[in-house]
């Protein structure tokens, strides 16, 4: 690693805090390059979702990348599996200490962690192996009914997070989704909030080919609540995450964003494409920035988040240096739209 | 928010074991699981059960034990409705985020439609129990659409998944136990819907079952056959041994199998020991995919070829010929056939001479 050199020949400033637009983009480009250099690879999701996930990892999600196991963590599934790289980049903008740079350059390949679709187990902080579709919706039906369960045993000072989801339209057509929304808009688990990245394309063509559901409708029939946001546009989904969190029932807000179209008139594919390296230096310098939340902080802390330079940026292995406690990571986000399970009942 | 299982657990089990030595039940082995389970979750309530909407025919259920219902979670059983894939996946939920060791029921035919998350318990090294009630044509009159047939092999394909089909009360009991041991390996109980003796015929601390497949029944002198058996059927094995032995002087042992993972870890002598040197039955009342390995070259499969069928359990076993006179044929046959074979070498050998 020549990493403090080349930072140092850059002459960036890498201690200005990162936009998120700036976040969502060096995970764009993240995906992009690590699916170009496999030759393998779903880069699609990662680019439609970049901006949600942002939104989602900065600024709502619980979690601390240097304590992947702590049980009160928030859990994040990316059930539309096969968008992985978002879910790498994002681990790597965030400072997960085994998801380095060279891992994103061993995409796909034998032995990395960063395995076609995220399996747990091979990197830190991924809950669940996905990539059979609507698996890890259903999963995350059962974790957040655990966390639920838990709560109720133990309290809200000690179990207190919610479940992230991010499904694609693949996720929405399987079968065992329907048995997932079900089972949790009956069970009214508000704790579950899903993002559907609604873009409308499947392998075989535009998702018309084979579908004319009106999702929202069926969630809705489901005892879900559901809304429909802009997910380019970050402000319009914080404001539908913090409708979904703060709903005292069930909320799971369901956002319907035209992305692939926004992604076109925001420049997102206007075809600049870099290397590696490149992305490499474009996250030296706009390092990430981390949010970290001390453990157990009561539900009143949860939104005056303590924010501080990148783990990544302060690891010990020259990436960065570790001083005084501080936090997190970055930037990413998923998705597109919010599902939360309303209390229709 | 652990999953840790307190020893007491395994204490009580024991415990039930030792009972079941003293009152050997005939029941079914979904009984038998039920009773276990009892011990087991009077003694931790860190077992979360459930069913696919057959909670009186899994008998997943233990007294005294809450539904969680919506808004209301402190309940520890799940009714997950007629969602087999759902309550597979949502177990794998429950396993991933700690706290808690689920189990969940349906019928062994309805693992088609859990298959996917079946196979990501495996994948992820989850400690998911999965209890698979009426599990052969035994569930007699349901029919063919609810009698598994090829379920266990597909099964027994899956990587990291235990298989357990246990042939008595006291096999279940080791089996539930295994399970809940097994923290980086999923489980499957396949149980009977029919009732079954105890097998076992001595009392014994060991979980024998752990070792995956033992001898039951030895004979006194050199084994001419040896007749290989899971779950309803080694009952069956049982008594074509007696069959063999009174009315040809046919001497056959009986190997109980209830898991073929465990049974494959073990070291290769103990395999020889079990399996031993004579020529072998197996039967199971399922397909015959898989049991190859353990009859080897020179063997004979008392099981399904085909579909089940309509019937009450008992004519469905006549009609399908998996009885103990049919595995008594069955080893004559492969007997005598080797036997000929033997002379035919012994012919050979003094012509060379």
């Amino acid at each position: 690693m020549h990493e403090s050199n080349f930072v140092a020949s850059s002459g960036l400033d890498h201690t200005r805090e990162v936009s998120p637009h700036e976040m969502a983009n060096a995970i764009r480009v993240l995906a992009m390059d690590a699916v170009e250099r496999a030759k393998s690879g779903h880069p699609g999701m990662p680019m439609g979702m970049a901006d949600v996930a942002t939104v989602l990892f900065t600024r709502f999600l619980k979690f601390d990348p240097l304590d992947p196991a702590w049980p009160d963590r928030d859990r994040f599934v990316l059930s539309a599996g096969h968008g992985s790289m978002l879910q790498y980049a994002l681990h790597h903008l965030l400072g997960y200490v085994d998801m380095t740079v060279e891992e994103l350059q061993r995409f796909r390949q034998l032995g990395a962690r960063t395995a076609g679709h995220p399996e747990h187990g091979h990197a830190l902080g991924i809950e669940t192996t996905t990539g059979p579709l609507g698996q890890g919706l259903a999963t995350a039906v059962g974790m957040a009914l655990a966390e639920r369960m838990l709560n109720t045993r133990f309290g809200d000072e000690i179990v207190d997070h919610y479940t992230y989801v991010i499904a694609g339209d693949g996720c929405l057509m399987e079968g065992i989704s329907h048995e997932a929304i079900d089972f949790a808009g009956h069970l009214a688990l508000k704790r579950l909030i899903v993002l559907w990245d609604d873009n409308r394309i499947s392998i075989d063509g535009p998702t018309a080919l084979s579908t004319s559901t009106d999702q929202l409708t069926r969630f809705q029939a489901c005892g879900w609540q559901v809304e429909s946001v802009d997910g380019h546009e970050p402000e319009q989904v914080a404001a539908a995450l913090a409708r979904a969190k703060s709903a005292d029932r069930l909320s799971r807000r369901l956002s319907d964003c035209h992305w692939i179209w926004r992604a076109e008139q925001g420049g997102i594919g206007n075809g600049t494409r870099c290397s590696l390296r490149s992305s490499r230096s474009r996250r030296r310098a706009d390092p990430p920035r981390v949010e970290r939340f001390p453990f157990r902080r009561s539900r009143a802390n949860q939104d005056g988040m303590e924010s501080g330079r990148g783990a990544r940026a302060n690891r010990p292995d020259g990436l960065a240096r570790a001083s005084g406690k501080f936090a997190a990571s970055t930037c990413l986000s998923p998705g597109h739209v919010l599902l939360s399970p309303q209390p229709r009942f | 928010m652990s999953s840790y299982l307190p020893s007491r657990v395994f204490e009580q089990l024991q415990e039930h074991k030792r009972a079941l030595f003293v009152k050997k039940p005939t029941v079914a082995t979904r009984k038998a699981s039920e009773m276990a389970l009892t011990v087991i979750n009077e003694a931790t309530d860190r077992l979360i059960g459930g069913s696919a909407d057959l909670t009186h025919s899994n008998l997943t259920i233990t007294k005294g034990a809450i539904s969680i219902k919506p808004r209301e979670f402190s309940g520890r059983y799940i009714h997950y409705g007629v969602r087999e894939h759902a309550m597979g996946a949502a177990m794998n939920g429950l396993a991933l985020h700690g706290g808690f060791v689920p189990y969940g029921g349906t019928f062994l035919v309805f693992t088609d439609y859990a298959r996917g998350a079946i196979r990501l318990s495996a994948l992820m090294r989850q400690r998911v129990i999965y209890v698979l009630t009426h599990d052969s044509i035994g569930l007699g009159e349901d029919g063919p659409t609810h009698q598994p047939v090829e379920h266990l092999a597909m099964l027994r394909a899956t990587p990291n998944l235990y298989v357990f089909r246990p042939a008595d009360a006291i096999e279940t009991a080791e089996c539930w136990e295994i399970a809940l041991r097994s923290r980086e390996t999923p489980s499957a109980l396949c149980l009977s819907r029919q009732n079954l003796p105890v097998v076992r015929p001595a009392d014994n601390d060991e979980n024998l079952c752990a070792r995956g497949a033992y001898v039951l029944y030895e004979t006194e002198g050199e084994r001419d056959v040896t007749l290989l058996a899971t779950g309803s059927e080694v009952e069956i094995a049982l008594n074509a041994a007696k069959l063999l032995a009174a009315e040809h002087a046919v001497q056959a042992a009986v190997v109980s199998m209830p898991c073929w993972e465990l049974f494959e870890s073990q070291p290769i002598s103990y395999r020889q020991e079990v399996l031993g040197r004579a020529p072998r039955v197996a039967a199971e009342a399922a397909s015959r995919l898989g049991w190859d390995r353990w009859l080897g070259e020179i063997g004979a499969f008392v099981g399904m070829t085909g579909f089940g069928a309509s019937a009450p359990a008992k004519a469905l076993y006549e009609h399908f010929a998996i009885t103990a006179e049919a595995v008594s044929k069955a080893a004559l046959s492969l007997v005598c056939r080797v036997g000929a074979a033997d002379s035919l070498a012994a012919r050979i050998l003094e012509k060379q001479n």
